[in-house]
Formats: structure tokens, sequence, C-alpha cells
């Protein structure tokens, strides 16, 4: 392990259970503690993300449908950011792999996905 | 071009691809030649398959053809052995920024992800490396704005804590 990596992977380690942990025995919508949407507040329109803290609460406590409800992208989401992150990691080592993950078909499918999502969820208020 | 190879463990060079033919060039033998960040085996370089072809015919693995076939169907081969791999798109990074409420920055750093990409494939290294830092800079813009939200929340314990009266 390098001098870099000695650093960062305990320290996103921590920060990533004590997140968990805060979502685990907090819930978002009934406690002042967490952090408002910033473009929910200024426009009153939901942003793609909004409702993910809720989500994530739901899906810790395994109740997927309301997660979904909440956000249904992040629900769908998340498995497929947690590949990309694990091709990010192996870079170097695997740089087809990388291409793979990385292709256009892929780049340009998320940000549609994202577009279409935040434009749909306003019109059709979910 | 001018090449280096490693013949029986001795560096020769700088020689022509026919004076390396002569020094017994193999499909397998590793050469070099300037720019090249690495060595790279005989078989992969698209200048020396007529030289290797005259010498070995068929025997090196690839289906039949002549020396000039030869010579473009490896080209796609010789390419990617030396390219440096694909800079960082910052995809789930940008991912997270947008799904993290700073949505605005998170899709242009997307919009960068897919430059990485396309530059990379139409062999434009350097542009590609730019657009990755551009992604880079916005995810990280685009983090610090989530992270000052979220100031809030350790500014929320602090408060909570104060409440405790110690007695």
């Amino acid at each position: 392990m390098q001098g870099k990596a000695l650093l960062i992977i305990p320290l996103s380690t921590i920060i990533i259970l004590t997140g968990l942990c805060i979502y685990f025995y907090f819930d978002p919508s009934d406690s002042a503690m967490f952090p408002k949407c910033a473009f929910h507040t200024l426009t009153g329109w939901q942003c793609p993300g909004c409702g993910s803290q809720r989500a994530i609460h739901a899906m810790l406590h395994g109740n997927f449908a309301t997660a979904f409800r909440f956000n249904a992208m992040m629900v769908v989401a998340l498995p497929i950011m947690l590949i990309l992150c694990v091709g990010e990691c192996l870079r170097i080592r695997y740089p087809r792999l990388y291409m793979r993950l990385n292709s256009k078909w892929m780049i340009w499918s998320a940000f549609a996905v994202v577009t279409g999502w935040w434009i749909f969820r306003n019109l059709l208020n979910v | 071009m001018l090449y280096w190879a490693n013949i029986n463990n001795v560096k020769v060079g700088p020689l022509e691809p026919e004076q390396l033919a002569s020094y017994g060039l193999t499909p397998d033998t590793y050469v070099w030649r300037e720019g090249w960040q690495q060595w790279c085996k005989a078989k992969f370089v698209d200048e020396l398959q007529p030289w290797l072809y005259r010498q070995y015919g068929n025997s090196c693995g690839y289906a039949g053809g002549s020396a000039t076939q030869y010579w473009h169907f490896d080209n796609r081969a010789a390419g990617q052995e030396h390219r440096p791999p694909m800079p960082s798109t910052y995809l789930p990074w940008s991912l997270i920024v947008t799904l993290a409420c700073c949505m605005p920055l998170g899709i242009v750093a997307i919009i960068y992800s897919s430059m990485v990409e396309s530059r990379y494939a139409a062999g434009n290294y350097d542009g590609a490396l730019s657009a990755s830092s551009q992604a880079k800079g916005w995810c990280i813009a685009g983090a610090i704005l989530g992270a000052l939200k979220y100031l809030w929340m350790i500014f929320y314990f602090m408060i909570a804590i104060c409440r405790v009266k110690p007695y």
C-alpha cells in the first residue's frame, strides 16, 4: 500500500461507517439535523437527488419499497455506482475493463437517466 | 524509424528494421524506439511485420495473409499495447455529486466524463487528460458545496452536546 492509500482508505472507511450509523439511527423525515436540498428550498422543484437521504434510511432498515418511493433513481443507481467505483479503483490494472465501464454508451445513458429523471419527477410529482 | 532490440539479453541499436532482421529478430524479441514508454514485442509493431513475415511466415500465431494485411491487422494491437490507460472519467464521483443534491455541477462533470472518453477514443490523449482534470474540478467543487451543507449536521451535534447539562 502506498502512502496516499494508507491515509485515504482508513479515513474514508471511518467517514462512511459514521455516515451509515447516523442514517440508520436517525430518520431524515423527522429530524432537523439533516441538510436540506438547496435547489428544492430555492425553487420548490425536486432535484434528481431529492429524497436520497430518506431513501438511504429506509434501505438501511430493509424497506426497499419505501426507499423506491422516496427516490427511485437512488435505489437503482446504487449498485451501478458501486460497480463504477470498483472500476475506478482497478483503472490502471485493468484498463480494458475500465474502458468497458466508461464507454460512450454508459456515460451518455447516465446523463440521459439523470436529466430524464429530473424532468420526469417534477412533471409527475414523484 | 530506428529501433533498439534486446537480442539474447544484449541491447543492440539503433538499427533500421532490415538491419534488425539480420540480427535475428523473432516475433517475441523486445524492441524499443524513441518516444515509446516501454519495450514491446516485435510481433506487435506494425513496421516490423513485413520483416517478420518474410522470415517466419504465418508462424507468429496470426491467421494468414500477406505482409501488408498483417500490417493493418496489427495496427490496432500495436496501438493498444503502447497506449497509457484511459484517464479517469470521474463518472462515479460525478454521479455521487449529482445525487448528493448539487446537481448542476454533477451534470457538468458527467459531460466532461464523456469528453474524456471520446477524446481518448480519438487518440487525443492530452485532450482526454485535460477533460479528466476538468471533470475532477467540477466533482471537487460539487463535493465542497455538498460538504458545506453537512457542516450543519456537525453544528447541530455540537449544539445538542452543549445543551446537555453536566449536573
